[in-house]
Parts: structure tokens; C-alpha cells; sequence
């Protein structure tokens, strides 16, 4: 079945509208095209490995997309996402608890490229440094109860809105923000003196 | 007075002045009104908190990017998508069950099973020995003297035959009264009253139980394997299992042979054949034909 596609429609009510047609190849590759790759940087980050958070990512795209034909949601389909994506990964998380092998270095090591050529030894030192300032921000946010992490993410590595979170979570915007805030202060706290150092 | 010149040192580390507590504060509530952000301008303390929180802001934002997609992704995701939609459609407790509960909550339910079979295996044996132990006490010795004894009959008559097997040896072998039941024990008689005759107490037909089922295979196996060991010139091991397929008649005799091994294996397969020749079985209830790997 074809159907006319608004090129001027949002993404998100582009994908609902395809889902809940039928179209589900067509609404899965908009949905990984626009949400894939956060969703699985969010999941490599909470389950600690890459594999790990492939299976999380790919879990929650299915679920969603699966979900997405009876969505009633009035937020848009971000939040919605990552707070899959957070509930996925902590019961993974918990069912893999006995045989899960965090390997942190493993993890800063994938999120560092590799040198195409030998590097002078300030910048390796540099980069390394740089590694380890991220791998403790991860380690100090994972401390962080849900669904205050997720707000953290949304709001300051995909740039959500107070209210836009507030509205997907159904609760004041002066709570959304109040709770980001204390979550970055225990992050802080966490982090003691390493982001004074930050490269 | 400025937000600079409350900013002493003699204050506890957090809190510097009223203003940087109220300024915390409505950052807390999330109240940026425009005395909050004036604040933050004009005192340094607020005004490095703030900057802190920003430039934590762009590390976590860093630390928490976005990964580049795997080839195959999205067709993962659709595959995975089809099996959610198989598992929603399958009936009975699946309906519920997705994610990572499925897994314990199976693995629950085969323990329930096992547990469950256990138990059952356990309250058959355990019936079956109550059984075993019933049948042999389910004559009293008070009530096998006394239906032992003639019964006792107005003088004049002649004496009933006892319907009561006095012993157990006199009862037929393994077999179990059914139902079961004990025998009432005879009320102490006054003396020098005439006896009334004893009725023959009530004795559902017996109930053959079956014979345990032989394991023939495995009894012929052992056997086979015990000959093996006694004849000489056999090798201590078999290379390989021999393969052996034989008719047990009812007087035990063994027929239709058929013996298969690999070629390697060759001195092995004269050995079985021997300790064939050299068997002897019981007689059997009836022929049966088994094939049964031998190997030693």
C-alpha cells in the first residue's frame, strides 16, 4: 500500500502515522534513522559494553515499534524512547547481574578512535585523559536513580526542554528542573575535584 | 551590602551567604527568576557553581553521545520485532511474559515441574512401601491365632473352614488385599457362653501385583561384558562398541544374532560372539527381540 508522505509532517507523528498503518518496515527505518544511534550510545553507556548495549538498543527499538500501533502518547517519541530504553536496560542489567563482566576500559577504549598515524605523546596523553574524564562521568552517573538520569541525558546530551520533559513525565516543569539539578550536583559530588581538570 | 563582601570565609564551606543559599535554592526548586540570575552574575561563588554545572553539563553530553549504528540494525530490529509479535500472539502465560522475566519465571516453572515430579515419585514409593509393609502386617497375631484356631461352633455342628489364611505364607504371593483393610480383633467372651459361629470375614479378591519391569538390555549387556572378561584372548577394552541384536526366547535361549562392530574393533566382535555362545539366560515370560551396544 502506497501512501503520500508530507515531506513538511514532524518525524515523530510521520513514524505513529506509518506504524499504526501497517507500514512497519517503513516507520522502523525512520525510527532508527531518527532515534537509533542515541538510543544505542544511551545503552552502550548503561550496560557497560557494546555488545550489551546493542541487544538493549535493538530491544527497545522492537518494543517500541511494536508498541507504536496502539501509541496514545501525546509527548513526543524521544522521551518515550529513552525511558524504554533505561527500563530495558536496568532489566537486563538485573537478569545478567551474575555474568556480567564490565570491562570499563574495554568501553573507553571503543569510544576513543584509533590514531591513523603515531601521535605526538602530549595529545595520546591528552585523548587518554580525556577517556578516563568520561568513563568517571558514565561510572558517576550511573549512580543516579531513574528517571532523574534519564532527564539528565535528555536534557544535556540531546537538548529536551524542561517542559518538553516535564510533559512526557506528567509532572511540573519546576520539578523537572529541580531534580536535574540535584542529580548533576550528586554527579559533582561524585566526580569530587576530576571536572576542574577536564580537558 | 554586596553578595562579594558576604562571601567571608568564616562560613560554613556549602554556604557562603543567605543570598548563595537562597540562590541554591531556587536553582533546586528550578526557580530562575531574574533575582536568582542576577545573583549569579554578581557573586563568584554562584556564578562558578553555575559554571560548573554547565561545563558538567557538556562532559555529560560528551560521555553519553550518541554511537554509530552496526550495519544490519535495522533489520535486526525488525526480526526482533516479528518474534515480540509471535511471542504476543502465542497463547497461555507467554501472553504475559516478555523481556527478561520470561526466562526466570520458565526456569520457576521447570523447577515447580521437577519439584513437583519429585514429590510424586516420592509419595508412589513411599505408598508403595506402606503397601508392602501392610500386606505383611495386616494380619494381627491375635486375629491369625484365632482364625487358626477351628471355629468355634455350637456343639453339635461341624466346625466352618477357616476363609482367612492363617499365615501369610498360606497368602498368595505378592499380591495386596484390595481395598485393604484390618481385621477386627474378637471381643473378650464371658465364660461358659456358647460360642456363636465366627463369620468369615469379607476378603476382596487379591490383585496380582505386576513383576517389575526387566531391563533386559542392560541385564544382557552386563552379562555379555562379565563373559567378555572371563573368556581369554579378548582385549582388555573394545575399541569401539560392538552392536548386538538377538532374540531372547521364553527358555531363555538367545536366537537370530546379529553382531556389528567397526572394523577396528574385530577381536572384540569374536569376543562377544563367544560370550554369546557361553550365555545362559532364565526363561522369560515371553520372547523378545533387543539391540544393545556393548563396550568395555
Amino acid at each position: 500500500m502506497w501512501m503520500l508522505l508530507d515531506e513538511t509532517e514532524p518525524l515523530d507523528s510521520r513514524i505513529l502515522r506509518l506504524a499504526q498503518a501497517g507500514q512497519r518496515k517503513e516507520a522502523c527505518r525512520l525510527l532508527v534513522e531518527a532515534y537509533g544511534a542515541e538510543i544505542l550510545g544511551t545503552c552502550i553507556n548503561r550496560m557497560g559494553s557494546p555488545a550489551g548495549g546493542e541487544d538493549a538498543a535493538q530491544d527497545t527499538m522492537a518494543r517500541a515499534l511494536v508498541a507504536l500501533e496502539n501509541y496514545r502518547g501525546t509527548a513526543g517519541l524521544r522521551p518515550w524512547l529513552h525511558r524504554i530504553a533505561a527500563n530495558r536496560c536496568i532489566d537486563l542489567l538485573r537478569s545478567r547481574r551474575s555474568r556480567l563482566i564490565r570491562v570499563a576500559e574495554q568501553v573507553e577504549v571503543d569510544h576513543v578512535a584509533a590514531p591513523e598515524r603515531p601521535m605526538p605523546v602530549e595529545v595520546a596523553e591528552s585523548q587518554a585523559a580525556r577517556g578516563r574524564a568520561l568513563a568517571a562521568v558514565r561510572d558517576a552517573l550511573s549512580v543516579i536513580k531513574e528517571p532523574d538520569r534519564t532527564w539528565v541525558e535528555l536534557h544535556y546530551t540531546h537538548g529536551l526542554s524542561y517542559d518538553e520533559i516535564a510533559a512526557e513525565a506528567d509532572i511540573s516543569r519546576a520539578a523537572v528542573k529541580q531534580r536535574i539539578w540535584r542529580a548533576v550536583k550528586r554527579v559533582r559530588a561524585e566526580l569530587g575535584d576530576l571536572e576542574e581538570n577536564a580537558p | 551590602m554586596t553578595d562579594q563582601r558576604r562571601d567571608r570565609g568564616d562560613l560554613p564551606a556549602d554556604v557562603h551567604s543567605i543570598a548563595c543559599a537562597r540562590w541554591e535554592a531556587a536553582m533546586l526548586e528550578g526557580r530562575a527568576d531574574t533575582w536568582a540570575r542576577e545573583h549569579e552574575r554578581t557573586c563568584p561563588r554562584c556564578g562558578a557553581m553555575s559554571g560548573a554545572h554547565a561545563r558538567l553539563g557538556e562532559l555529560i553530553a560528551q560521555a553519553t553521545a550518541p554511537a554509530a549504528l552496526p550495519s544490519g540494525f535495522e533489520e535486526r530490529v525488525l526480526a526482533r520485532a516479528e518474534a515480540l509479535d509471535a511471542e504476543t500472539e502465542a497463547p497461555g502465560p507467554l501472553l504475559a511474559e516478555t523481556g527478561s522475566a520470561a526466562r526466570p519465571r520458565s526456569a520457576q516453572r521447570a523447577w515447580t515441574l521437577w519439584l513437583g515430579a519429585a514429590a510424586m515419585a516420592a509419595g508412589m514409593g513411599l505408598a508403595f512401601w506402606a503397601g508392602g509393609l501392610r500386606e505383611r502386617f495386616q494380619v494381627s497375631p491375635e486375629v491369625a491365632a484365632s482364625a487358626a484356631r477351628p471355629a468355634a461352633v455350637p456343639v453339635g455342628e461341624a466346625p466352618a473352614p477357616a476363609a482367612v489364611p492363617a499365615t501369610l505364607a498360606e497368602a498368595p504371593p505378592r499380591s495386596v488385599a484390595q481395598p485393604t483393610r484390618l481385621l477386627p480383633l474378637p471381643a473378650p467372651r464371658p465364660a461358659g457362653e456358647a460360642l456363636a459361629p465366627v463369620e468369615a470375614p469379607v476378603v476382596p479378591s487379591a490383585r496380582p501385583v505386576p513383576e517389575p519391569a526387566m531391563d533386559l538390555p542392560g541385564e544382557l549387556r552386563s552379562l555379555l561384558v562379565r563373559e567378555v572378561s572371563a573368556l581369554e584372548g579378548c582385549p582388555a577394552r573394545a575399541q569401539a562398541p560392538v552392536r548386538v541384536t538377538v532374540t531372547v526366547g521364553t527358555d531363555g535361549t538367545l536366537s537370530n544374532r546379529q553382531i556389528l562392530s567397526s572394523a577396528d574393533a574385530s577381536a572384540a566382535h569374536q569376543c562377544v560372539g563367544r560370550a554369546m555362545d557361553r550365555l545362559l539366560l532364565p526363561p522369560l515370560d515371553q520372547a523378545a527381540t533387543v539391540t544393545l551396544d556393548v563396550s568395555w
